[in-house]
């Protein structure tokens, strides 16, 4: 009987896994990995959170618009960063890029940061003589972008006693190439104040 | 989730791309903060796209503010409103 009770419990010990297991951390401490879409309240200044719903507003009110139609080349230039900041605006750019990429409507031509990189290697692979001729990529076939895209961030500062009040305007617009015309524009306004 | 009301949603698809209007009302009167972001579904129910994130809103008393969204990616068919505030936090389906 005895010997019964005891396989009995046993298995259920198996089933029911026994203790816990380590997790599969290395160190530790004060270190933790935090959630990248909280919204980030560390100090005024520009931060994760702002960059993350300026590109998501500028491109999904883009893409939605229905100015993109059969997925047009766009060209996209360096925000103008006209705030008192240091701001890496390259990254609301890329972001913007992403998303509209991902949603399908839109296609990029080389930009000015990867113009030289793209002229390179078609240079390489036509001037050198080190390709086999089937597989090089022939010059003068790169697709000129029917629009551009290009914006700015701006901001107003104002401080007291009790206040920091930080507003951030980051506007953006879709120029007709051939014809100069401004196609489709959007901004996003942004509050952040600091009660001290 | 209290003095926090999700009213009607219109939803509509517009050149292409899924879009929603979402009314929350703040049902006291002082003003609320509240947290807020909309997750995009497809035909399956999965969500089309990653996580968006976290957006903040001020609600002043008694005020009635509408949510406006738009989809990702073409693909999304439903969504689903996510609402929390500083003090209490609740999931709402649609």
């Amino acid at each position: 009987m005895s010997i019964r009770i005891l396989a009995l419990l046993t298995a259920a010990a198996m089933l029911t896994g026994c203790a816990s297991t380590a997790s599969p951390v290395l160190g530790g401490g004060n270190i933790s990995y935090g959630d990248t879409k909280a919204i980030e309240l560390v100090t005024n200044e520009f931060g994760s959170t702002d960059l993350q719903s300026i590109a998501e507003s500028m491109a999904r009110s883009l893409a939605q618009s229905g100015v993109l139609q059969a997925r047009p080349v766009i060209q996209v230039y360096d925000v103008k960063n006209k705030t008192s900041e240091y701001i890496d605006t390259r990254e609301i750019t890329t972001s913007i890029k992403t998303q509209l990429m991902k949603s399908g409507t839109a296609r990029f031509a080389s930009d000015n940061t990867d113009m030289q990189s793209q002229v390179d290697q078609l240079k390489l692979q036509n001037q050198s003589g080190l390709y086999k001729d089937a597989t090089v990529s022939q010059m003068g076939n790169m697709v000129a972008a029917k629009y551009r895209l290009e914006g700015s961030i701006s901001s107003i500062v104002k401080r007291s006693s009790d206040y920091k009040d930080v507003f951030y305007k980051f506007s953006l617009q879709l120029v007709d190439v051939e014809t100069g015309l401004a196609e489709w524009m959007d901004e996003k306004e942004i509050r952040k104040t600091t009660e001290r | 989730m209290k003095h926090i009301e999700v009213g009607a949603m219109r939803v509509a698809r517009e050149n292409g791309f899924l879009t929603v209007k979402a009314a929350l009302t703040n049902t006291s009167a002082k003003n609320k903060s509240i947290y807020y972001r909309f997750a995009w579904l497809g035909d399956d129910g999965f969500p089309v796209a990653p996580e968006e994130s976290w957006k903040s809103l001020t609600l002043y008393g008694t005020q009635t503010s509408y949510l406006p969204a738009i989809a990702p990616v073409p693909q999304a068919t439903d969504f689903r409103l996510e609402v929390q505030t500083p003090e209490n936090s609740v999931n709402l389906f649609r």
